[in-house]
């Protein structure tokens, strides 16, 4: 880990942070379906009421002036007001952050520990039944869409055996609040989301703590503390082990990327009213402000938990140099 | 010809090809093979029915016969895959030659992009994308190679980073061949193998994430298609009424297709390769799970992953996926 990486990286992380916000104020202008065109073409409205609207959502005007005001909001944290809300987009969106972090979270620490468990074991038993069993499950896992497995299970777990909600964020007889109660509800909800979501990574975690698990016992390091006569246990934990969980960093990061932006078709099917849903919901009532503002604000997350994850890495790994 | 031979004298090519000809098979001759025209409303029966005779999955919610739609449905998950897997192998490969071959500023701006591209959350920027551009299929397409061919542009750039500095090249470089010349031929011919190969796991991404963008609503209106018989499953509170036959047959007819494509792209890999010794004839598969583990399958994994793993999906793609 050098400064000169660390630099090289934050420079980089600039730019593209730079050219997001660029494309997040020109994509919609430029493509056809804007959001000047939607309100120009709608037959009902008088010249000067469109002129108003225009006005008043900061699309009138020249482009270059309309990007300089759209930065000076942005500095100010301003994203502008939803069309359908009819409330600043920022606070829109920060309502709807801490129930998305609530799956995703749970979903993350589920399928890490579960991930990590099963890709150990299954690299310990190298060709061991576990082994074969997560290997075909990969395969499964990414021929089928997550969306139908939630299917799946809701329709067996909510409809068939009735255990769990098949949609909702709580009991809406229990008012919201931090009670135990409300909590509880909250809870049983989560179950088959997260569930749904956590099937797929489970697998996903596996196979990298296996593959390199595998890879590392192959090394020098390893053999060295085997030929010491350590015991079987001490070079799978204390040597193998340790520096097998390296690349799970990276995708430690890449999930804390997601943790926002990720789980867009599991809220739709569950209703579950996070920030996945909330871009949905943005596209079908054409609410162009709150489109922009959910897209910027997950690319923004996903580009620093990116960031942060490759810091992370270097950290740990001194090996890393910027290629 | 003796490609497709010797991929059948492999288990999974002989699966991989039997699945996608048959695949195939149905979808060309869908009116022939369906019991009714999902399209046409004259052959509307009673509504929901239960699987039975005269409608061997039952109808859905507007009388349609579930098993002719889901012949047809074959059709355009075929189309946008094989479309997309081509649009993105062709452009993927321009701008990784370009890149890795040219090198310098081109280089540069090129891999920035693809970094963009790997950062913005990929099912809400699909869904932003059809939403501006319409979704008809060829504009599922566009939009599918548009968020796409970063992954293939970078694995092919660092085979041709490889590729550049061996003998031949050079060897036709001393003898005056020009810059366009060596890319076409020869680096070309040489990153080949894994163009096919990635092209056709990369048809197979799409195909999942096809359906997870018409499961949304976001597919084309008036094409049927897996993902949105999904969609109308869906809405039409099917799991409530345990109307399994609304459900199971898509998602089957997905995991299927998508299967018998990734079996075909993992022999054809060890078919195209055939220096790889056995040990690592997995390399595809393997590469392929590496890029699961990692959060990043294709294009279209990655955004509907991206749901599953917390954003299986994405980065995708695709990842769409897993988005």
């Amino acid at each position: 880990m050098s400064g000169a990486y660390w630099a090289r990286r934050a420079i980089q992380t600039l730019i593209i942070l730079c050219v997001v916000v660029t494309l997040n104020f020109f994509l919609p202008r430029l493509l056809p379906g804007s959001p000047a065109e939607h309100f120009a073409n709608d037959p009902r409205l008088s010249p000067e009421a469109k002129q108003e609207v225009l006005r008043q959502f900061g699309l009138d005007g020249p482009l270059h002036k309309q990007f300089a005001a759209y930065l000076r909001n942005l500095a100010k944290g301003d994203l502008g007001i939803s069309f359908t809300y009819r409330r600043p987009v920022a606070q829109v969106i920060w309502s709807r952050i801490p129930w998305t972090l609530a799956l995703t979270l749970s979903s993350f620490l589920v399928s890490l520990l579960l991930g990590v468990a099963l890709g150990a074991t299954a690299a310990w038993r190298r060709g061991g039944g576990l082994d074969t069993f997560l290997l075909s499950s990969a395969i499964v896992v990414s021929a089928l869409p997550a969306f139908w497995i939630a299917m799946i299970l809701t329709l067996l777990l909510a409809f068939t055996w009735p255990v769990f909600p098949a949609y909702g964020m709580s009991d809406p007889f229990i008012p919201i609040g931090w009670s135990w109660e409300f909590i509880g509800s909250v809870a049983r909800h989560a179950v088959l989301p997260v569930v749904s979501m956590s099937i797929g990574s489970i697998v996903s975690y596996g196979i990298l703590v296996r593959n390199s698990m595998v890879e590392v016992t192959g090394e020098d390091y390893v053999r060295t503390a085997r030929s010491k006569g350590l015991t079987e246990r001490t070079v799978l934990y204390r040597h193998a082990f340790r520096n097998a969980l390296l690349p799970l960093v990276t995708r430690i990061g890449m999930s804390l990327a997601g943790l926002i932006g990720g789980t867009t078709i599991i809220e739709t099917i569950f209703s579950w009213e996070g920030m996945g849903l909330l871009v949905v919901e943005a596209s079908r009532s054409l609410d162009y402000p709150l489109m922009q503002g959910t897209m910027l604000i997950m690319a923004v997350v996903t580009v620093l938990a990116n960031f942060a994850a490759d810091m992370a890495y270097s950290m740990l790994d001194p090996r890393v140099k910027y290629r | 010809m003796n490609v497709l031979k010797r991929m059948w004298r492999l288990p999974r090519g002989r699966i991989g090809i039997c699945i996608t000809v048959a695949v195939v098979l149905v979808a060309v001759f869908a009116p022939l093979l369906a019991p009714y025209n999902p399209y046409d409303i004259d052959q509307r029966d009673a509504r929901r029915m239960r699987p039975g005779r005269g409608h061997w999955l039952g109808t859905d919610a507007f009388g349609n016969d579930i098993l002719s739609k889901l012949i047809y449905g074959a059709r355009v998950s075929l189309i946008v895959g094989l479309c997309t897997g081509l649009a993105v192998t062709v452009v993927g490969t321009f701008m990784g030659i370009l890149a890795g071959y040219t090198g310098g500023w081109v280089d540069t701006v090129i891999m920035r992009a693809c970094d963009v591209i790997f950062v913005v959350p990929g099912l809400p920027l699909m869904i932003l994308l059809a939403n501006y551009l319409g979704t008809k299929f060829y504009m599922i397409i566009v939009i599918f190679t548009v968020l796409g061919w970063a992954g293939m542009a970078r694995m092919i750039r660092s085979q041709v980073l490889s590729v550049r500095s061996r003998d031949f090249v050079a060897a036709s470089r001393s003898i005056g061949a020009s810059k366009w010349h060596i890319m076409a031929e020869h680096i070309l011919v040489s990153v080949s193998p894994l163009m096919i190969v990635n092209g056709v796991l990369n048809a197979a991404g799409v195909m999942v994430a096809e359906a997870g963008l018409s499961f949304l609503g976001f597919g084309d209106p008036t094409a049927i298609s897996w993902g949105k018989m999904l969609f109308e499953a869906q809405s039409g509170h099917a799991l409530l009424f345990g109307a399994w036959w609304w459900v199971v047959p898509p998602g089957l007819a997905i995991f299927v297709t998508v299967f018998g494509f990734m079996m075909a792209g993992y022999a054809l890999e060890e078919v195209l390769n055939p220096h790889i010794p056995r040990r690592q004839a997995f390399s595809a598969m393997r590469r392929q799970m590496r890029k699961f583990a990692a959060g990043r399958g294709t294009c279209a994994t990655a955004a509907v992953a991206g749901g599953a793993a917390a954003g299986t999906g994405g980065s995708r793609q695709g990842g769409v996926t897993r988005g």
